[in-house]
């Protein structure tokens, strides 16, 4: 059995799961995503940001003075968690004085960064601050296959001496795969080398168009047959259970006021030039900081109310969200569902393509393991067309 | 999973004066106090006189004035409120939430 990954210290504390309801229940968010730069050191190939090396835009990232007055207000929403992100978070001249500034109002932060701009031996600085957990992204299992997707030579290596740093100091990491044609199949490699870093894990097969609306970026998603091959490999390396297939499998119904996320009720987005958004993915601004009161644009912004009240009897499709499997088990994303065909309420073509090559990986493995022909299986089988 | 027991807190007088652990996140829902002792990674909920205690804890404040505001606030009889606050508080001192700013209060 292959070693267990580590969890999110917040995900399984009842009370403050319990807590963080009650705030969200009374109407107020309870973390925010802060991108402090679109600039970014690396290139990766999935990225939806266009911005690249340079600050594209024409337009001033936030002061420090004018992010100190939005951590002011976030405080006062009762905002209890921060993740830092970018582009890259370290580029930013003043990413210290952002975290010093965080800590004294006492959120828990979290970063989000590729690790390969600032040196290893700089992060202990993070002792210091109340950053309690930085998210990075592995690409492949080495240096040639890494780099080549970040197109920045050396960063697999800076970036696993930097995880590395992390947990000789105690803080939590967790690494995430975007799985793509180029990297898939070094599943194994990777969650080898993710469970001797001692750090969390979580993958994705979703890959969204850019921000300007190119599609570029697509190019690296895996066809059918590849994905089918990598869950199933998956599915076998982590020697998932009949039972945990069953219930992966299951489809569940779906309650017609229930909500498809957090964005705007829990959470939302603040990009690097004081542009309010209800998530990262849904592009639609709410407000500008520069202009309104953060309490201002959080109650009443129009965009933020509307996405808010959003239930799955709004979509388009709700009809089949009672019987079509297709639907019911397929991401209801709504920042996807904009970026693919421009309406919040119409169900991403992406999103149903990896529920049903899922749910046909599921079905095969499930078969195997109960014929007794997984052991003798390829770990990576062709998918069944 | 249960919590390990933890050794008990340090030895505290009523002039021990005590404040937040500065890596600390923090917030106050209704009448809770969630509270993240960041380089211990552990995340705790305190209800009640905890929350409060907490709450008064943000700026350096002595045992004796931890009581005296408890004993206000909630009319409770002084030497109840003197054992319970002191064991509470060297719990806190245990978990790291809280750090003694000054042994004894400064004349």
């Amino acid at each position: 059995m292959n070693r267990p990954l580590r969890r999110d210290v917040l995900e399984e504390n009842r009370g403050y799961l319990e807590a963080m309801n009650a705030h969200v229940n009374s109407g107020k968010p309870w973390m925010v995503n802060v991108e402090v730069t679109n600039r970014c050191n690396l290139s990766c190939g999935h990225c939806y940001l266009v911005e690249g090396r340079i600050e594209k835009s024409g337009r001033a990232e936030l002061s420090p003075e004018e992010m100190a007055s939005a951590l002011d207000q976030m405080r006062d929403l009762g905002i209890f968690l921060i993740t830092f992100t970018g582009g890259e978070f370290f580029v930013h001249q003043h990413a210290f004085r952002y975290l010093d500034e965080a800590t004294a109002r006492g959120f828990a932060i979290r970063i989000f960064s590729g690790l390969a701009f600032l040196p290893a031996d700089q992060l202990d600085r993070l002792l210091d601050t109340n950053v309690f957990q930085v998210e990075t992204s592995i690409h492949g299992a080495d240096e040639e296959t890494h780099d080549r997707f970040t197109r920045r030579p050396g960063s697999f290596d800076r970036m696993i001496a930097s995880v590395r740093e992390l947990r000789r100091l105690g803080i939590s990491v967790t690494m995430k795969t975007c799985w793509t044609k180029y990297n898939w199949r070094q599943y194994g490699a990777i969650l080898d080398l993710v469970a001797s870093l001692d750090a969390g894990f979580r993958g994705t097969c979703f890959i969204q168009p850019r921000n300007d609306g190119g599609k570029e970026n697509l190019e690296v998603r895996m066809n059918n047959e590849e994905l089918h091959a990598l869950m199933y490999a998956i599915h076998k390396y982590h020697g998932t259970s009949a039972e945990e297939i069953r219930r992966l499998s299951e489809v569940k119904g779906i309650e017609p006021q229930g909500h498809t996320c957090g964005a705007a009720r829990m959470s939302f987005h603040l990009n690097p030039y004081g542009d309010v958004f209800a998530c990262v993915d849904l592009q639609i601004p709410a407000g500008s900081l520069r202009e309104k009161a953060l309490e201002d644009i959080w109650f009443n912004s129009d965009v933020l109310k509307s996405i808010r009240k959003v239930t799955f009897a709004d979509f388009s499709e709700q009809d089949r969200l009672e019987d079509d499997p297709e639907i019911l088990s397929c991401s209801k994303c709504m920042g996807a569902n904009l970026r693919e065909k421009g309406d919040i309420l119409c169900v991403s073509e992406e999103a149903k393509r990896l529920a049903t090559v899922m749910g046909r990986a599921r079905a095969q493995y499930l078969a195997d393991l109960e014929s007794g022909a997984l052991a003798g299986a390829d770990p990576a089988p062709k998918a069944v067309p | 999973m249960a919590e390990p027991p933890l050794p008990a807190g340090p030895h505290v007088t009523p002039e021990t004066v005590v404040r937040r652990e500065r890596l600390t996140a923090c917030r106050f829902v209704d009448d809770w106090a969630v509270v993240m002792v960041t380089r211990e990674n552990r995340v705790y909920r305190f209800e009640g006189t905890g929350a409060r205690i907490v709450s008064l804890a943000e700026d350096p404040v002595s045992l004796a004035g931890l009581c005296d505001a408890i004993c206000r606030e909630y009319d409770a009889p002084r030497e109840r409120v003197e054992t319970d606050v002191t064991g509470f508080v060297r719990d806190l001192l245990a978990r790291k939430v809280l750090v003694i700013a000054r042994p004894e209060r400064e004349n």
